[in-house]
């Protein structure tokens, strides 16, 4: 598959994968972008080119691994950017899913009790997915700013980061990720009928936008930023 | 599951005419090496249906190749390719017809699909195992319980979790209320979650 260079249209990027639209939202961009480029729009809002094209490329190509001479940008964009995701998440995402699931349970004939599981099941792992990323954000993402500085003002890093490493985060996500799917898997597979067709669906979609955003966050994580903080571990000396 | 073909020959002229003369049947990628340990370039390969085309001469090493790429949570199909005409179904023979080309290549695939729709049903066996996973027993307990070896338990819940695509211990116990395989009259289900 090919990948989107800075030359594409912004339209052809949307026509292309459409699940890019919260993405460039992101990074501030907004609809009616007539028939700018990708080149164009980095101009105009000061963005940095390559690593907008390392993010929507990601999202849009599971395969696609950024070459190192389109690395050169700063670790701290890329937190950033996934502090942004989070902020999606909890402003969005979230609240999105139980409008949906609270509508499917409103419709629904009978007891329910295989709803209220599928509910409880819900709420378990928002509460869990909600944990990972309070601790990305409260420890991994101040570690990256803080090495990420060391590195750039030729400094040591703080002493009390001492043992950290980036790979020491990576574990969590595929935990995270199992669960999503598994909650798939039960509404496909497992539910009673007796809801209606149209809301069980849209709850459904929704599940599958949240999945997808998930696995690209953790992508990005995999691919972009963990490659590069574990390049400037090399260089930094601990104070 | 997505899908690749995979043909692998030292041969290019014998790699390049099989993805000719397969492509038009089968809309999946296709993936052309030289050789088997060229798989090792591969990591990408996961969770994928893989229907290999293997060269005879490796016919000793494919095994842990196959090994690995099922770790790597991958279906394997594999057709032998030889050096003649091969009226066996599952080696295809550089003197074939292109016609029986396609077909062992289908009927290979058939064959593993169906193997895959038999597995849908958990065992009685597997049920016992579900119900104390969702009641929240470790591995040894449930061991200790139905008077198994700890490896019997894992290997059960390893064929649990392909058969129902659920992975999560609390995705499980879901399973297992849903499918009533645990009483819930005296405990908030969702106390077990």
């Amino acid at each position: 598959m090919s990948h989107f260079t800075k030359g594409d249209k912004l339209s052809k990027l949307i026509h292309t994968n459409h699940f890019l639209l919260p993405v460039i939202n992101r990074f501030g961009i907004r609809l009616g972008f007539k028939d700018k480029t990708v080149y164009d729009i980095c101009i105009e809002k000061g963005i940095n080119e390559d690593f907008f094209l390392a993010i929507v490329n990601t999202y849009t190509n599971k395969d696609y691994f950024p070459e190192t001479d389109l690395m050169s940008f700063s670790p701290s964009l890329i937190i950033e950017y996934l502090r942004k995701t989070h902020q999606y998440y909890f402003e969005y995402l979230f609240p999105e899913v139980e409008r949906r699931l609270a509508r499917v349970l409103i419709g629904c004939e009978g007891d329910c009790d295989d709803l209220q599981l599928v509910k409880s099941f819900y709420e378990k792992y928002k509460e869990e997915l909600s944990n990972h990323i309070v601790e990305e954000e409260e420890t991994v993402f101040p570690y990256v700013l803080a090495i990420t500085k060391a590195h750039e003002n030729n400094t040591a890093i703080d002493a009390k980061y001492k043992g950290y490493s980036i790979k020491s985060f990576e574990q969590e996500h595929t935990h995270v990720d199992q669960k999503i799917y598994d909650l798939k898997s039960i509404v496909i597979k497992y539910l009673k009928p007796g809801y209606d067709d149209n809301d069980c669906n849209s709850f459904l979609f929704s599940v599958f936008q949240f999945e997808r955003d998930l696995l690209d966050h953790a992508r990005i994580e995999d691919v972009i930023l963990t490659p590069k903080i574990m390049e400037i571990e090399k260089l930094v000396k601990h104070g | 599951m997505d899908r690749r073909i995979i043909i692998i020959h030292p041969s290019t002229i014998v790699r390049k005419g099989l993805h000719a003369i397969l492509r038009d049947s089968f809309p999946d990628d296709f993936l052309l090496l030289n050789s088997i340990h060229d798989l090792q370039d591969y990591s990408s390969l996961n969770k994928l249906d893989l229907i290999l085309l293997v060269n005879d001469s490796f016919a000793v090493e494919k095994e842990s190749y196959f090994k690995k790429l099922k770790d790597l949570e991958n279906n394997i199909f594999s057709l032998e390719i030889c050096q003649d005409k091969s009226e066996t179904e599952s080696i295809i023979g550089l003197y074939d017809a292109s016609t029986d080309i396609v077909k062992k290549v289908k009927n290979c695939i058939e064959a593993q699909e169906e193997k895959s729709n038999e597995l849908s049903e958990l065992s009685d066996r597997e049920q016992d195992v579900l119900k104390l996973v969702a009641l929240g027993f470790q591995n040894k307990e449930i061991a200790e319980k139905l008077f198994i070896s700890i490896h019997t338990v894992i290997s059960h819940r390893k064929n649990i979790t392909e058969k129902l695509g659920i992975k999560s211990i609390s995705g499980l116990t879901v399973y297992a209320i849903l499918n009533k395989l645990i009483d819930t009259k005296n405990i908030d289900p969702s106390t077990l979650i």
